[in-house]
């Protein structure tokens, strides 16, 4: 017991120390937590109300047990990787003489704890409902105990399979895993479309746990079979648990980094960047560095464009891309359509170059050395990566401008002024935060103080253009008169660029490694 | 021997940590010249400082007589480096890496191309061309940086702990391309906590400690220094003088700039 206790004490220490290490992790946290309060609040006052005004819940058992059961099929997902343990327990924890079993049950009650903060929403909302409905005791056991006996059937079903995929290492626990999280499909699928089996209408347990718990909600015990059937899923997962806790799983376990929820600190931002250059990289490999290019501005141009398809940051910006397009042709047929757009035009070119300059930054800030120490001016770089990101978060608005203008017939100067100086003032404004807060006394700033202060810069140096747009709307400028207009906003959005880019160069000298 | 490198007086301190007090070096055209000091003995910054990736609070530098203050960049053009701990854009592929490296120092492509063969070849990367940096292990991450740092043949090849973590037989290769060097006429200046290997590849070296020259001089010189015996290892020889230093302040140390605590005093120094 005293082993167990200490390397719980040890693995809670891990995972909250790397929280408590960076205060934006905190604030991270902070957010989520009180973020998550009001909708808390907000569900359960939905469900008080339908319950007041006489709509029996059980009506929505369907949807609710076709909503769990796909959030277990979710969640089995990972048990195809095997099992996995940090890095750190496979160096320090199993090498130690402590059981298999042991080490499972502390990492069970580890992660309980860590996730009952994700849990604290729904905490709040259980509380609200059985207060609000003045349930009984019994409901009020019924919905918790029903739930928590759920948690554990999830949680030791996800384990014993990843615990026997390391173990047996052959097709049959794959397919058994593949023909559950299908079933678990299914219920989800049933509602959307006709199948010939009434997937909800069987003993899910996602079926049995909605029944308890929409029951007990109206004050209805639940029936006997369906609490029955909830525990012998529970029993039976935890007799797999217990079996699988038998195996050596410490030399079955797959190393993984160590990531802590909501820790936000620099080398988490390199495991992740890590695995999206693994990723990307399959498909970006194609577009290689090479000595093709005539000119250095050409060629480090393009070292940068490697560099963003491989890290995926082309990706994020066609997605960028892609929710706005989708929002354009849902907007379609409403009034208030083109000025959403345009606005919506304007913040994405002013959003890209601060996602692009922040993945910039993490991926290139402990390379920067190269740059700096090979006798090339740093303001050369910085040049090549502005123009870059500019480029960027100009082209693919600005065909899009283009495009829906033609196909609205409407008239594409005001959007196409907004676009352009939202990505060429974004672009500077970005980088040139990212590079003084490269500077020694700076460097610390946590990246996302960093970011807000980057988007910030960029917001009112950005005011000028949508001063401009807001007035040429209302003042239903004839084209012309929106040219002639626009004619300023450009001259001051390139003297901008100009300004920054001359600034990023000067202040580059000022940056410590 | 004209000298490639001189450091004069130079001080750093990070915060209320004194890095460098008072720093004297000068290293040799020609030689292999190996920087040896405790951890913490301010090896790193002293190579940061010449590198321009920091800034020294006070002192004079001169990089193949031309002074870094006057011209921040251009004197770089004649130095090759690989860091310690070395980071390397990993979305790069090895042969990419060395291009950039070519690139960005402006060599001319028909040498890039050349080169490219013969260091991946020296360093035995030739197989590992199209791989990206990303899935190297950290030897052959340092063999990149070591074929990216030469690419321009340079004057001065600076590396930083540059055996750690390199098999035998890349370290024998390396060795040996160091010598060759050397007898170009080229300079190698590397920082190592491994005594046995600075005893074994440099012509001369420094013990630096507390963030100063303790003793320079081949191996014979630094025995008669420290009066050890004559066939003292350069370890003993290094335990003696660290030993001296740690008992007898420098004159230097009266000199050490102060740092004024306080809320607003907290980086500001005072001489």
């Amino acid at each position: 017991m005293g082993v167990a206790r200490d390397l719980l004490a040890f693995k809670l220490k891990v995972l909250l120390g790397a929280i408590k290490s960076s205060k934006a992790s905190m604030v991270l946290i902070a957010v989520y937590v009180v973020g998550m309060l009001p909708s808390g609040v907000g569900m359960s006052m939905s469900v008080v109300n339908l319950v007041n005004a006489g709509i029996d819940p059980t009506a929505y058992v369907n949807q609710l047990a076709a909503l769990l059961s796909s959030v277990i099929a979710l969640l089995l997902l990972s048990a195809y990787r095997g099992y996995v343990a940090y890095e750190y327990e496979q160096t320090l924890l199993f090498t130690a003489p402590i059981p298999p079993r042991t080490y499972l049950a502390v990492s069970l009650l580890t992660d309980l704890t860590v996730f009952s903060v994700f849990l604290l929403p729904l905490g709040i909302f259980l509380v609200m409902i059985v207060a609000s409905l003045q349930l009984s005791i019994i409901s009020t056991i019924m919905i918790v105990g029903g739930f928590m006996l759920f948690l554990f059937f999830v949680y030791f079903t996800k384990t014993s399979f990843a615990v026997l995929e390391a173990h047996r290492q052959d097709s049959l626990v794959k397919t058994a895993l593949t023909a559950i999280i299908l079933l678990l499909i299914f219920p989800a699928v049933s509602l959307a479309l006709p199948l010939p089996i009434g997937y909800v209408q069987l003993p899910y347990p996602s079926t049995l746990l909605a029944e308890i718990m929409l029951s007990s909600v109206c004050g209805i015990t639940p029936n006997v079979t369906v609490i029955l059937g909830i525990v012998v899923y529970f029993l039976a997962s935890f007799a797999a648990f217990f079996y699988c806790s038998k195996l050596n799983l410490f030399q079955l376990a797959k190393p993984v980094p160590f990531v802590s929820p909501f820790d936000t600190s620099m080398r988490v931002q390199t495991i992740k960047t890590g695995k999206n250059i693994q990723f990307f990289s399959r498909y970006g490999i194609k577009a290689s560095l090479s000595l093709d290019s005539k000119s250095l501005r050409t060629f480090l141009m393009k070292k940068e464009l490697v560099r963003i398809t491989r890290d995926g940051s082309l990706f994020m910006v066609f997605m960028f891309y892609a929710i706005l397009l989708i929002i354009s042709t849902a907007m379609r047929q409403s009034e208030a359509a083109f000025p959403m757009w345009m606005f919506l035009l304007a913040f994405y070119s002013f959003m890209v170059p601060a996602m692009l300059t922040s993945n910039w930054r993490m991926v290139e800030l402990d390379n920067l050395w190269m740059p700096l120490t090979s006798g090339l001016s740093f303001g050369q770089v910085a040049k090549a990566v502005l123009y870059d990101f500019a480029l960027l978060a100009f082209a693919v608005p600005a065909a899009i401008t283009v495009i829906l203008s033609a196909a609205n017939g409407a008239d594409p100067v005001v959007p196409l002024v907004l676009v352009t100086s939202a990505s060429i003032i974004g672009s500077a404004a970005n980088l040139y935060t990212m590079v003084v807060f490269l500077t020694r006394k700076r460097r610390a700033t946590p990246a996302l103080m960093i970011n807000y202060a980057a988007m910030f810069l960029s917001g009112l140096l950005i005011a000028p253009a949508y001063i401009y747009a807001i007035f040429a709307m209302l003042l239903r400028l004839d084209i012309m008169t929106e040219i002639v207009a626009a004619i300023p906003v450009l001259i001051y959005s390139a003297a901008v660029f100009w300004f920054l880019s001359r600034q990023i160069e000067k202040d580059a000298l000022n940056i410590e490694l | 021997m004209s000298e490639i490198l001189k450091l004069t007086d130079v001080w750093k301190a990070y915060d209320d940590v004194q890095a460098l007090s008072g720093l004297d070096l000068e290293v040799r055209r020609g030689e292999i010249f190996g920087l040896v000091g405790p951890n913490g003995a301010g090896k790193t910054t002293c190579i940061k400082i010449v590198l321009g990736l920091l800034r020294m609070d006070r002192g004079a530098i001169l990089v193949n007589n031309v002074d870094p203050a006057q011209s921040p960049y251009e004197y770089k053009r004649s130095i090759g480096y690989v860091p310690e701990s070395v980071a390397l854009p990993d979305y790069l592929t090895v042969e990419e890496l060395v291009i950039y490296s070519g690139r960005i120092r402006s060599v001319p492509n028909e040498l890039i191309k050349q080169r490219i063969d013969e260091y991946l070849r020296v360093f035995d990367l030739t197989d590992k061309r199209k791989t990206l940096i990303l899935q190297l292990s950290r030897g052959m991450r340092q063999k990149a940086a070591m074929a990216s740092a030469l690419i321009h043949d340079p004057d001065l090849l600076i590396l930083d702990e540059p055996l750690v973590g390199i098999d035998p037989a890349g370290q024998h290769a390396i060795k040996e391309m160091f010598n060759a060097r050397a007898r170009d006429g080229k300079t190698i200046f590397l920082s190592t906590h491994m005594l046995d290997t600075a005893e074994r590849m440099c012509n001369r070296v420094a013990i630096i400690h507390r963030g100063r020259n303790v003793a320079t001089g081949d191996l014979n010189q630094l025995r008669s220094l420290s009066a050890t015996k004559e066939n003292a290892t350069l370890e003993e020889v290094f335990l003696k003088l660290t030993e001296e230093t740690e008992k007898a302040p420098s004159e230097k140390a009266d000199e050490q700039p102060k740092v004024r605590r306080g809320l607003f005093g907290a980086f500001r120094r005072t001489q």
